[in-house]
């Protein structure tokens, strides 16, 4: 379980891995900053809402109730 | 990076040589980087240098307006001429102007003329076949003819608008006391007003009456009416020979009439090929002069002074086009440009792109930043879209999303040359935020895992067992934990009789997370600014209590959360250690309150020590209200004094205020206010402390929005659309479809999304920007003439 929340954290560093070299080829240098920067700040978010709702599900206090019929 | 802090600014003076003086402005003009200072702000126009050329300006573009309104009156479109044949100067084409004017007045009036004869004789000509009806049956009786000892009775005929008559039957009823006789007969169709050349519905009288008295008065009452009076011969040949005389001239007046028309059109035609050019020309001369009237005139009168704010990155290109529009104007004198200090706050400017300018716009919106100080905007083109899509996360919405916005950009350079309704230009201006929302909320979708409220199974079926939704006869059932869905929120929970409280805990607690960490980055960012003007005593006294209190209140309610998420088994109620934590810090596990003297919360302690943790850090958080409040508003005083004293100086440096600090009302040489300082830091400190519960309270509106997104499309989905496919009869879920598709697109993709846009936009502006964007700037106003003659700037003028 921990393993996930590893293999997960470094998927996301790999993507931003991905884009920073994304960036490089893309934009003439001197002009990165910028898009350095909203890129690392998108792979942020997303990984904390990745966690937040990966962590949210480890250890429930509330199990699925289907409900039968009415 | 260019978009963090604004681009530093230099005020500079140009003396230029009055010869050079306007090609010197068109130059600084096209650059577009030049914002002028108005040096004679106590003059009023036209007190001012330059005041004839300005007015002459507006007198031109007076008949420009003229020619346009003729030829939209004509109805020709003005076109523009691919290549101008000659190029006029201002004083050219002025006179041009005055001949074209009086030229097409003249054409325009002997038109006018013209047609007001051709209506006139439509007129009569109608009158002559109509009254000629009135008279033939009083000839067959022959009652005017057989008698000429009776008394004479005298007649008028004309036309007049239809919508009178019965008031001018009246009106003459009244004054001749009921001594006349009216006929009236309405004409088919319109015809042309001779008066205002409008086309009217008209009717053909004649009112007989007898005496001269009687007829004077029905004169004045035609004339008041607006009736005119057409000669009408009582003989029946000569009522034929007129009739013959008015048709030859018609025919003849239809022929001239058309041929001013057409000369007219023709002036007005070779006037449109210039038109479009010779406005441009004249609006920007009339710029040119606006701006040189903010110039000083030197007492010599051989050279203008200017001040003005640039950039200092255009420096070097503002000194080329100075010295060619010197170089090409012939000027004896070179123009002379050189930086002044000045403890003025220059204007702020960021050079923004496509994407980045409707960001800019949103901060802006909201204030325009202090010169230098860091700019929201950088942060915000991630996370004003980011916390949107929480919000709004849907997959299928995101999509809509996305196409909408993908067919904005991709025709954006089609779409940008037309000028939209206003919400439609709203939204192409916000192309690039919308495009950055859609894809956001795509990705929060599938962690959400919704597709229109539908849950997918991309990322694997549920890790739950031991329980089967298909199976929906053996009552309700409990699923068993099975392990973590890997992305996103487990499909098993939607629809689930658990769904809302297992949701609702993890939003908003997610809320909780986002807002501390955003608020967080503003904290930081306000550090950024403090480093910036070397301002250590605020960093001191500001940036670290505040993250101090943040931290070990919220913070530690954020790590609270995740060490309970993360611990197997924990059933820690966090609320109550929370309050507790106020209540009674060191006792953690509620001692001696359960039964039999044993801790009444004992599942409330998550780690060891956290008793006392807790009261160091309501200790601390307490302990750094004070520190927030007193020392900075003493040390500035001291400061002060200190100076006062004349114990020590310091450098003026041109953008920084003695003590370091961006304030302004600690000007260390305009007087101190020690109790205005005080109150103010009273105000910050309580606006803090406050505002850090009630701004984390605030972030649970991303909850509270997701949740309400969430339902709506499910019950748009499950009560209208599932509904219908239920019934099973192909024009209900026709119908059904119907209903679901322009719900979906009116309530969620329009109203749903602006809702969330408007709470996003409120997070940003109040919960992350009050913790450091002053916003108390002016904004870089160029003078520039691509902004003033852009086509749509004109009606403004």
């Amino acid at each position: 379980m921990g393993g996930t929340i590893f293999w997960g954290t470094t998927f996301f560093i790999a993507l931003e891995v991905g884009f920073y070299f994304f960036v490089n080829t893309t934009w003439k240098a001197g002009d990165r900053q910028l898009q350095h920067l909203l890129f690392a700040t998108s792979v942020f978010c997303c990984w904390m809402m990745w966690a937040i709702i990966y962590m949210a599900q480890m250890n429930p206090l509330v199990v699925p109730v289907l409900s039968g019929p009415e | 990076m260019e978009l963090f802090r604004s681009e530093s600014m230099q005020l500079v003076q140009f003396i230029v040589p009055a010869e050079a003086a306007h090609d010197t402005v068109l130059a600084l003009g096209e650059i577009g980087l030049v914002q002028f200072k108005d040096m004679n702000p106590s003059k009023s126009g036209f007190q001012r240098t330059y005041y004839k050329q300005v007015k002459r300006c507006e007198e031109m573009l007076r008949k420009l307006r003229y020619f346009g309104e003729q030829m939209v009156k004509a109805g020709l479109i003005p076109m523009a001429q691919p290549a101008p044949d000659q190029a006029y100067t201002l004083d050219e084409l002025e006179a041009k102007l005055d001949d074209l004017e009086s030229e097409l007045r003249q054409i325009t009036n002997n038109t006018e003329k013209l047609r007001r004869g051709h209506s006139e004789l439509v007129e009569l000509q109608i009158v002559l076949e109509k009254a000629g009806g009135f008279f033939e049956p009083g000839a067959g009786s022959g009652s005017m003819q057989q008698d000429p000892e009776s008394v004479r009775l005298g007649f008028i005929c004309g036309v007049l608008p239809t919508q009178k008559t019965p008031s001018f039957e009246r009106i003459l009823f009244r004054a001749t006391r009921g001594n006349m006789y009216l006929k009236h007969s309405a004409i088919e169709g319109k015809i042309q007003d001779p008066a205002t050349g409008e086309m009217v519905e008209k009717t053909v009288y004649v009112v007989f009456f007898a005496g001269e008295r009687a007829r004077a008065k029905i004169l004045k009452i035609c004339e008041g009416f607006g009736a005119n009076r057409y000669p009408f011969p009582e003989d029946f040949s000569r009522q034929r020979q007129m009739n013959a005389e008015v048709t030859a001239r018609l025919g003849e007046l239809q022929e001239t009439l058309d041929a001013s028309i057409r000369h007219r059109n023709a002036a007005l035609s070779s006037i449109g090929h210039h038109h479009e050019l010779w406005t441009t020309l004249v609006r920007r001369e009339k710029a040119i002069y606006h701006t040189l009237n903010m110039f000083s005139i030197d007492v010599t009168r051989k050279c203008l002074v200017a001040e003005g704010w640039i950039p200092v990155a255009a420096k070097p290109r503002i000194q080329d086009a100075l010295f060619r529009a010197n170089r090409a104007s012939s000027a004896q004198m070179g123009t002379v440009f050189q930086p002044i200090n000045t403890d003025q706050a220059p204007p702020t400017y960021f050079p923004t792109n496509k994407v980045t300018a409707v960001f800019q716009g949103i901060v802006e919106a909201y204030g325009v930043g202090r010169y230098r100080e860091v700019n929201p905007t950088v942060f915000t083109i991630v996370t004003f879209p980011f916390l949107f899509a929480v919000m709004f996360g849907d997959f299928g919405h995101g999509v809509l999303m996305l196409l909408a916005a993908l067919y904005l950009v991709y025709n954006e350079k089609k779409l940008g040359k037309i000028r939209q309704q206003e919400i439609m230009q709203m939204m192409f201006d916000g192309r690039y935020c919308i495009l950055l929302m859609a894809i956001f909320s795509i990705y929060t979708g599938l962690l959400y895992n919704e597709c229109f409220s539908v849950p997918m199974n991309w990322f694997g079926t549920t890790k739950w067992t031991g329980c089967d939704p298909k199976n929906t006869s053996a009552g309700d059932q409990e699923c068993t934990y099975g392990g973590v869905y890997a992305f996103g929120v487990d499909p098993i929970w939607h629809g689930t009789k658990t769904e809302l409280p297992f949701l609702n805990s993890l939003k908003m607690k997610m809320s909780i997370i986002m807002g501390v960490t955003q608020m967080m980055l503003g904290i930081f960012m306000s550090l950024l600014n403090f480093l910036y003007t070397r301002d250590f005593l605020s960093i001191v006294c500001e940036f670290i209590p505040q993250v101090i209190f943040l931290g070990s209140l919220f913070g530690y309610l954020v790590i609270l959360m995740i060490m309970k998420w993360t611990t197997p088994g924990a059933t820690a109620d966090l609320y109550h250690v929370m309050i507790y934590m106020f209540l009674a810090p060191g006792n953690a596990d509620c001692a001696g309150e359960g039964a039999n003297g044993e801790p009444g919360c004992p599942e409330n302690v998550m780690f060891w020590g956290q008793g006392g943790f807790q009261v160091f850090l309501v200790l601390i958080a307490l302990a750094s209200v004070p520190v927030m409040l007193f020392p900075k508003p003493l040390i500035l005083k001291r400061r002060w004094e200190a100076r006062q004293r004349g114990e020590f100086y310091t450098a003026l440096d041109d953008h920084l205020n003695v003590d370091g600090s961006l304030d302004d009302h600690v000007h260390g040489d305009h007087g101190f206010d020690f109790s205005e300082t005080l109150v103010h830091q009273m105000i910050h400190t309580i606006e803090f402390v406050l505002g850090a519960v009630s701004n984390t309270a605030s972030y649970l509106r991303l909850w509270a929005l997701s949740l309400a997104h969430a339902q709506l499309s499910a019950v748009f989905w499950d009560r209208v659309f599932m509904a219908a496919v239920a019934t099973q009869n192909p024009v209900a879920m026709v119908v059904g479809f119907a209903v679901w598709a322009s719900a979906t697109i009116g309530v969620l993709m329009l109203m749903e999304s602006l809702s969330a846009f408007l709470h996003a936009l409120r997070l940003h502006w109040v919960e992350y920007q009050n913790k450091f964007y002053r916003g108390d700037g002016y904004k870089f106003a160029p003078f520039s003439l691509a902004e003033i003659l852009k086509p749509e700037a004109s009606e403004y003028e």
